[in-house]
């Protein structure tokens, strides 16, 4: 190309000019053919160019509306997110669930046995502060008291299990997204006392008479279920404080008792969907992808087989044993657990050398059980529960009533609720050997005491909901079954069994300063701050290992 | 051309009668040269030295000069960028002299052209900032698919990583990291059009080696056949007036034109032929089979002893299908039921096979990948218009079964002058690809085979084209594979599988297909409205749109049938209006000016849909085929940038030159008040050998030093300033919306880049000797970062501005031609960078910035304040005062408690070394690319030695005799954390030999599953491999004289040939997964491959 220039006068010729799109077309922009006849009209054109460039500048923020996503909230969508959130979060097959099942002792892996063994873990914890989050905005936008008070309880919920997971955490100062980028911790005991303020609150607020909002995935906006609920919430926090802060514990078990939990219908839990985007990702990972890495662990199988009668929702929690593969029910009507935690190569062992039925696989969580499709029950609180914890504060002489009575009509709640959910599960609190199982239990509650068979049967029938039944080992003690894996923790952080879950590490990298504080506070130390450190409503260590 | 034979013709017959009338006078005749390329020279001046005749080369550098005095005569040819050449001829009265020339190139003569930013072509001498030309037919010896990987070695600075996957991206870095988050990569410029080089694949989670597709980003659709120069703006100051995209330096390249020609019509094929071979595969053990640790053979009825009969069938050995690593019994040839003993696929149904090695059964499952490329260009210039038109096919098969790729292209470019003052321009390429099979990356079972094949199989198994595995379905449909659940799940009514599919499966039944078209152009007009003064008006575009299909298919184990689908349309316009002013002001002073506006608007659409719950109907891919609602993802985006910018050089006596530039960006991706940035940038250079005292010397040919400033600004994408409340997949009808768990921030503000570099460009001995560095510092400082803040504030991140990073190195670039005659030339090219980065600051209240929050089982890649960015972050082996590793009683490395800084992904230098000799028609080259320094993450070792696969796990007999751990424990009373102050007691007192299994998954275990075992498993990526050798041979034109054919050539090259030194074992370590920020992790890598290019060229 001949890049010389040249003069001819009088040259004219037809431009082309950009004008800047308007703001109503804003997706393609324009071009107009501008014709003059001037000599000097494509200089003339040029710098219009560059002063349409410098002026048009106003308009450019128009390009940048996301059009993708709405830029305001219904309360309503906000509520069932979190909700639907929090449910994958405490009971998905990848997270705390995952690893909350070991803990207790329930399951155990078969061939892959880290975690069983305790391996480190670093369980982030912002995937349960989102959804706490998106119920705090849910509560910003929302009208209806009856939503404000529903996020509340949900919220309470929430942070009872995050507390009783880590010990002292962010609280007060949480959820304030980029405005408080490292929240400070705020001691467990605080913690305690304001999940029982709010809880009192969200009481105060809820109008039964007034439907509940349409977004609430649990109890489908019934407000008197969530009254329940909440005085549920009410006698667990209770209890659980009963050791370290008698007269709240006291104030909230009394205020609550009667007005929880009247029966199974009462029952509060999430069911996850059928579709393969909101299904329970347990279920997706044994179901789905095939895999079969937990077995039912023989130490909470042997301790539903302690008695002559065995405890009838083995039934309902555990597949029975076949010499096969799958499908592995045929009516033997044995249940046998894989051994807890072995190492690894005794474990690949084992499992190489046996058929996949010869150990009972969890069943009430997934297939056959309410699990059907995927979409099974994140168990949050069953009546049962609310009977245990009444046994115990009767024992313990805050409420009136006879703990025995109370602890068989626990266990006859619990048979009848998995007696109706479990397909296949023929069990009923009435059959001979339901009964026969509760004599036992009674029987045993008198030899032993409260804490151990309370103990048992509440960590029994917490089966799933694992927090709770781990919390129940931590809590009361209660010996014989739970110990340390075969050959002693790979991981060593002192205790057989982890008593709480060290601090996310990313608490470390982001909010230094205040994770040592609550470290130094808590345990002494930084290194004090490890998965064997008693939280601070666990009183007592650990009874002896059984398997030492 | 008829009339060029007519002219041949008539000369031969004219040469007679001359003769007999030119007694006193003869006449020399001949062909012009290159001496690198043997490419014949038109336009070239040849004169008889001392006597006013001479002539000009044709187009195939021909000349005749008649009338030459017999007698004693010296022969002289000049052209632009060649040496001057002089050669004795003895000229005989009426007879013709035959003399060929061939001219050598200067490689960096006086009056070289360089491309600056904006296309603009300068005098070499003018430039003050670095960079560097690399001419097209270099890139185009060999076929490669990716253009950025055949510049590997041959740019100073450039950092490269490609991918061993067909059609996959390759990564390129400029002088180092610089953005913390945003791109790294520089842009590229094809003719004035920017073109969108963004990886096509956005997911971390592929270049974390989690699996999914590499497919590739728009570098590779640049054919080097088209390619006439690329000059490599490196730094702010050389990109400085392409504004805020080119931080990270531009890549511009120039495609061939008509300009060449003449007159007639040109035509130009070629055609080639490329075989793809894999070599480097892992060091696999063959001695021992499937199964776990210490395990033996079970036998059918379960009792592990053989029995006379079971069900009135002799007993069998029977193998641990379920069981995906390699820990079995030893292969020793005894009779076992295998896992294709269970159907009657194979006429062994019932039978017990030998249990045997297979030792190249991953080689057989590779083939030799082909490539068919071809290039049809015509092209034609006359005074008033020129024009080329390419056509380029090129045919992949890959080298795994069942997958190849199709690339059509058309490519135009011409101008014309439409009067005397007004040319117009225009450049337009639109290309076709479709693909089919791509081979999944990383630690992806169901799309990637050698995930399976590097991490969890079993060794005995034989996966060639004409083994069992080929045939992986049962006649009622179901998969076959190795991997049951044990024998029921082999044999029982419905396959049960354990983990793996059919590496078949992955190919045949659950491939991927995609197809894209592209097309980029523009159309510029250029008026001279004055000696000096001229102005020109440019509008660019490039659009593609590109539709991606994946399939997971029922007889897969991954879950029930299934279907993604997603439709990317994606164009950026852009015009620019620009006057250009030069003007030589004094006899000494020159001034070259120009000012410009340019509007840039950018659209990026994707509507994207997946299925759930299966797929209704077996077999129909299509998104209405899901069972339930499918998932979709509708999402769009625009950005709007207006600049102005313009330049002023000013030259005293070229001796001196002065240039400063200035930018200004105005971005809707920024806020309202801030949404201007002014960047500008002033450099200088000095020549010395126009200074006097330089004069008269013969050693010092050309010398420049140079210096500039620069300072560059940064937008962000869009939608990056305001609150939304993203929306999920309703719940059963229930619609979800959260609070976005990415903070944005309303107060963004530009990142701005500051460069300064000086550098001198030295030739010695008449340019025999050229040599030119550079020294740069560049900071790029307000950066927009996504920090990471405490989960407990409710969001994960928080758009902020803030730190900091330092990129400073030396550059050098030598080129030696040490042997130059007439037939023979020998260049030698170095090319070297030293790179020292540094994340000066973060955030504040963070000093560790996660580029990959997860890799594969594997270290976090941070970005830490005080290392270099891609630090390779894990915890670290104890090691006690000897280095020596301290383990457990139980045999297990222990590991500090909190992470450490193990490695880090970027280079500490990186080199090439080229050589280039030609004797006559031949040419012969080579290339040598390496690295010192830089680390890879490797899973399929880690995997590998875990699993039982490789040879470091059975050598020394270790399956039968254990490992006895090679380190120490912690002596009694000391403390492990204190461990370099002691001196451990030798593992060897204390523990006992461990089993072999044992030993090595202590190693995977060793500081949690992601702790990589210290630095067990990341290895120094130092290498240097043999990129490219080459022989190619000009036909002699006498073979064709008389034919329509001007000359023809043949070339061979290969590729990729090699390492002639590696520090990683058994994998590839500048091979990448994907391009972008996320690198050094190698996962399921498939092994990289050879490349041999058997290619013709002819000119007509």
């Amino acid at each position: 190309m001949d890049r010389a220039p040249r003069l001819i006068p009088g040259a004219s010729g037809s431009v082309w000019v950009l004008t800047p799109p308007s703001s109503e077309s804003i997706r393609t922009p324009s071009f107009s053919v501008m014709t003059r006849s001037v000599p000097f009209a494509p200089l003339l054109s040029g710098l219009f160019a560059l002063l349409l460039v410098v002026g048009g500048c106003d308009d450019l923020s128009s390009y940048n509306d996301n059009p993708n996503q709405p830029t305001s909230a219904d309360p309503n969508n906000l509520l069932a997110n979190a909700q639907k959130e929090l449910a994958d979060e405490v009971y998905g097959g990848n997270t705390m669930m995952r690893r909350s099942s070991v803990w207790a002792q329930y399951t155990t892996q078969n061939f892959y046995p880290s975690e069983s063994r305790y391996a480190t873990v670093n369980y982030p914890w912002g995937g349960i502060y989102s959804p706490l989050n998106d119920l705090k905005q849910a509560k910003k936008f929302a009208i209806s008291p009856n939503t404000n008070a529903i996020a509340t309880i949900t919220q309470v919920w929430a942070f009872q299990i995050l507390t009783d997971t880590y010990g002292d955490i962010p609280y007060a100062n949480a959820l304030e997204g980029a405005a408080n980028k490292s929240p400070t911790y705020t001691p467990q005991e605080d913690v305690y006392v304001a999940l029982l303020d709010s809880l009192n609150s969200a009481l105060g607020r809820i109008d039964a008479s007034q439907a509940g909002p349409a977004g609430d995935l649990i109890h489908s906006g019934d407000m008197t279920k969530w009254q329940r609920f909440a005085n549920g919430l009410k006698m667990r926090i209770g209890i659980r404080l009963l050791d370290q802060n008698e007269s709240r514990a006291q104030e909230a078990i009394e205020t609550a008792n009667g007005n929880a939990l009247q029966s199974n219908a009462d029952n509060t839990y999430f069911q996850f969907g059928t579709s393969s985007t909101h299904r329970n990702s347990y279920y997706d990972n044994r179901e789905v992808s095939g895999r079969d890495d937990f077995d039912g662990s023989a130490r909470f199988i042997n301790a539903m087989k302690q008695y002559d009668t065995s405890d009838p929702r083995l039934d309902a929690y555990f597949e029975q044993t076949s010499n096969t593969n799958l499908p592995c029910e045929d009516g033997s009507g044995e249940y046998e657990g894989f051994p807890f935690a072995l190492e690894q190569s005794n474990a690949q062992g084992l499992y190489a050398s046996t058929k996949t039925c010869q150990y009972s696989r969890p069943e009430s969580w997934w297939s056959g059980g309410p699990s059907g499709q995927g979409d099974a029950y994140a168990p949050m609180m069953y009546y049962d529960e609310i009977l245990l914890t009444k046994a115990e504060a009767a024992e313990r002489g805050i409420i009136s009533g006879d703990p025995k009575s109370l602890l068989a009509d626990a266990i006859e709640a619990s048979v009848d609720f998995y007696g109706g959910e479990v397909p296949g599960a023929d069990i009923s609190s009435s059959s001979p050997q339901t009964q026969d199982y509760i004599t036992a239990v009674q029987n045993d509650y008198d030899a032993n005491g409260f804490k151990q068979v309370l103990g048992e049967q509440r960590w029994i029938a917490f089966y799933m909901n694992n927090i709770q039944g781990w919390t129940t080992f931590r809590r009361l003690d209660f010996e014989g079954w739970i110990g340390s894996p075969e050959g002693g923790v790979a991981a060593g952080f002192g205790t057989y069994v982890p008593l709480r879950v060290d601090y996310p590490d990313s608490e470390y990298s982001l909010n230094k300063t205040n994770v040592e504080t609550a470290a130094q506070s808590q345990f002494g130390s930084v290194d004090g701050e490890t998965p064997g450190a008693q939280l601070w409503w666990d009183v007592n260590s650990p009874p002896a290992d059984p398997y030492q | 051309m008829f009339r060029k034979v007519l002219v041949v013709l008539f000369g031969v017959l004219l040469a007679g009668p001359a003769t007999a009338f030119a007694q006193e006078t003869g006449t020399i005749a001949g062909t012009v040269v290159d001496s690198t390329t043997s490419e014949p020279l038109p336009g070239v001046n040849v004169a008889v030295q001392g006597l006013n005749i001479g002539a000009a080369t044709g187009t195939n550098g021909q000349f005749e000069i008649s009338g030459v005095p017999a007698g004693d005569q010296t022969l002289q040819s000049s052209f632009v960028g060649y040496s001057t050449k002089s050669v004795p001829v003895t000229v005989e009265a009426g007879e013709t002299v035959t003399v060929n020339l061939r001219l050598a190139p200067q490689a960096v003569g006086l009056e070289d052209v360089v491309v600056t930013a904006l296309g603009v072509e300068r005098s070499e001498r003018a430039v003050a900032t670095s960079v560097q030309a690399v001419e097209g037919a270099d890139l185009d010896r060999t076929n490669q698919s990716n253009f950025i990987t055949t510049l590997d070695g041959k740019v100073s600075g450039a950092s490269i990583r490609s991918s061993t996957k067909m059609g996959g991206s390759s990564n390129i870095v400029l002088r180092g990291y610089s953005s913390i988050t945003g791109d790294n990569q520089p842009l590229i410029v094809i003719d004035g059009v920017v073109i969108d080089n963004s990886s096509a694949q956005s997911s971390g989670s592929t270049t974390g080696g989690y699996g999914g597709f590499d497919y590739g980003n728009a570098a590779q659709s640049i054919n080097p056949n088209n390619v006439k120069s690329v000059s490599v703006l490196k730094g702010p100051s050389a990109a400085a007036l392409y504004g805020s995209r080119a931080s990270n330096g531009v890549i511009q390249i120039t495609t061939k034109d008509g300009a060449t020609t003449e007159g007639e019509i040109g035509v130009s094929f070629s055609s080639s032929i490329t075989a793809q071979d894999p070599y480097g595969f892992m060091n696999y053990q063959n001695q021992y089979g499937g199964g776990a640790s210490g395990s033996t053979f079970s036998t059918l009825d379960g009792d592990f002893v053989i029995d006379e009969q079971v069900n009135g069938q002799p007993d069998q050995y029977v193998a641990q299908y379920a069981v995906d690593e390699s820990w079995g019994p030893r292969l020793d040839g005894r009779p076992v039921r295998q896992w294709y003993s269970w159907d009657d696929v194979n006429g062994l149904q019932g039978a017990a096979t030998p249990w045997v090695a297979h030792p190249d059964a991953v080689e057989n499952f590779m083939r030799t990948g082909t490539t068919y490329s071809n290039n049809l260009a015509l092209s034609q210039a006359t005074e008033r218009f020129n024009y080329r038109l390419g056509l380029n096919t090129r045919n992949q098969a890959s080298s795994m079964p069942n997958g190849n790729l199709e690339r059509y292209q058309v490519s135009f470019n011409g101008s014309a002058d439409l009067g005397e003052d007004i040319t117009a321009t225009a450049f337009g390429r639109y290309g076709y690809t479709d693909a089919k099979g791509r081979t999944g990356s990383g630690y992806g079972f169901e799309e990637n085979p050698f995930a399976a094949f590097n991490t969890f199989t079993q060794r005995q198994l034989d996966y060639g084209s004409d083994s069992y595995m080929r045939d992986y379905q049962r006649v009622n449909g179901q998969q076959r594979g190795w991997n049951y659940a044990g024998i029921s799940g082999a044999e029982g009514p419905v396959t049960q599988f354990q983990y793996t599919d059919n590496p078949y499966v992955n190919r045949y039944e659950n491939f991927q297909t995609d197809d894209e078209q592209r097309f980029f152009g523009k159309a510029q007009l250029e008026y001279n409205f004055a000696e000096n003064l001229s102005g020109q008006y440019m509008v660019s575009t490039d659009y593609r749109t590109e539709r991606r299909q994946d399939r997971r298919s029922p007889i897969s184990t991954g879950g029930p049938a299934s279907y993604f689908e997603s439709v990317v349309e994606a164009q950026e316009i852009s015009t620019e209006a620009r006057l250009d002013y030069n003007q030589q002001v004094t006899d000494a002073i020159d001034v070259t000016a120009f000012g410009a506006g340019q509007v840039r608007y950018e659209t990026f659409e994707r509507n994207a849909g997946s299925t759930t719950n299966g797929l209704s109907a077996p077999g129909v891919y299509t998104i209405e085929n899901s069972v339930g609602r499918p998932n979709t993802d509708d999402f769009f985006r625009e950005k709007m940038v207006y600049s102005a910018y313009g330049s002023v050089n000013v030259g005293y006596n070229n001796l001196f030159y002065l240039e400063g530039t200035l930018r200004n960006d105005w971005s809707s991706a920024l806020p309202d008040d801030n949404n201007s940035y002014i960047y500008p940038s002033i450099s200088g250079n000095l020549i010395l050998t126009e200074l006097q005292a330089l004069e008269g010397q013969d050693i010092l040919s050309f010398g420049k030093i140079r210096a500039s400033w620069a300072r560059v600004g940064s937008d962000t994408g869009p939608y990056r300033l305001g609150t939304t409340f993203p929306l999920g997949t309703p719940f059963q009808g229930q619609a979800l919306q959260r609070v976005d768990r990415t903070s944005n921030n309303p107060n963004l503000k530009p990142e701005r880049t500051t460069g300064i570099e000086v550098g001198t460009d030295l030739e010695f001995f008449n340019s025999r000797v050229e040599l030119s560095t550079t020294y740069y510092r560049d900071v790029t400082r307000d950066q927009i970062l996504s920090t990471q803040i405490s989960g407990a504030s409710g969001v994960n991140t928080s758009l902020v501005n803030a730190g900091e990073v330092i990129n400073r190195g030396l550059e050098a670039s030598l080129t030696v031609t040490p042997v130059l005659t007439d037939d023979i030339q020998w260049d030698i090219t170095g090319n070297f960078n030293k790179n020292v980065n540094k994340v000066e600051e973060l955030a504040e209240g963070i000093d560790t910035y996660q580029i990959a929050e997860f890799t594969i089982f594997g270290p976090t890649i941070e970005a830490r304040e005080g290392s270099a960015y891609g630090a390779i972050v894990g915890q670290a082996l104890r090691r006690d005062k000897n280095g020596e590793i301290v383990y457990s009683s139980g045999g297990f490395p222990l590991t500090t408690s909190s992470p450490e800084v193990l490695g880090n992904f970027q280079p500490d230098w990186t080199g090439g070394l080229s050589t280039t000799f030609s004797f006559q028609n031949l040419t012969v080259s080579a290339l040598l690319s390496g690295q010192v320094g830089g680390d890879v993450y490797s899973l399929s070792n880690k995997f590998g030695m875990y699993s039982g696969l490789l040879t470091n796990t059975v050598d020394n007999n270790q399956r039968e005799t254990g490992v006895m751990p090679d380190g120490v424990v912690v002596p009694e009373g000391e403390d492990l954390a204190n461990s370099s102050n002691w001196e451990g007691t030798p593992y060897s007192e204390v523990g006992g030999r461990l089993p072999a299994a044992t030993y090595w998954k202590n190693w995977f275990f060793a500081g949690g599953v992601g702790g990589a075992a210290g630095r067990g498993f990341i290895y120094d990526a130092t290498h240097v491999k043999l990129q490219e050798l080459s022989v190619s041979y000009q036909l002699p034109q006498k073979w064709f004289e008389g034919f329509a054919l001007r000359r023809a050539s043949v070339a061979v090259a290969g590729s990729n040939l090699g390492f002639l030194y590696k520090e990683a074992a058994s994998v590839d370590p500048t091979a990448t997964l994907g391009a972008g920020n996320v690198q050094g992790i190698e996962a399921g890598q498939i092994p990289p491959q050879r490349q041999y290019t058997f290619r013709v060229n002819l000119n007509f």
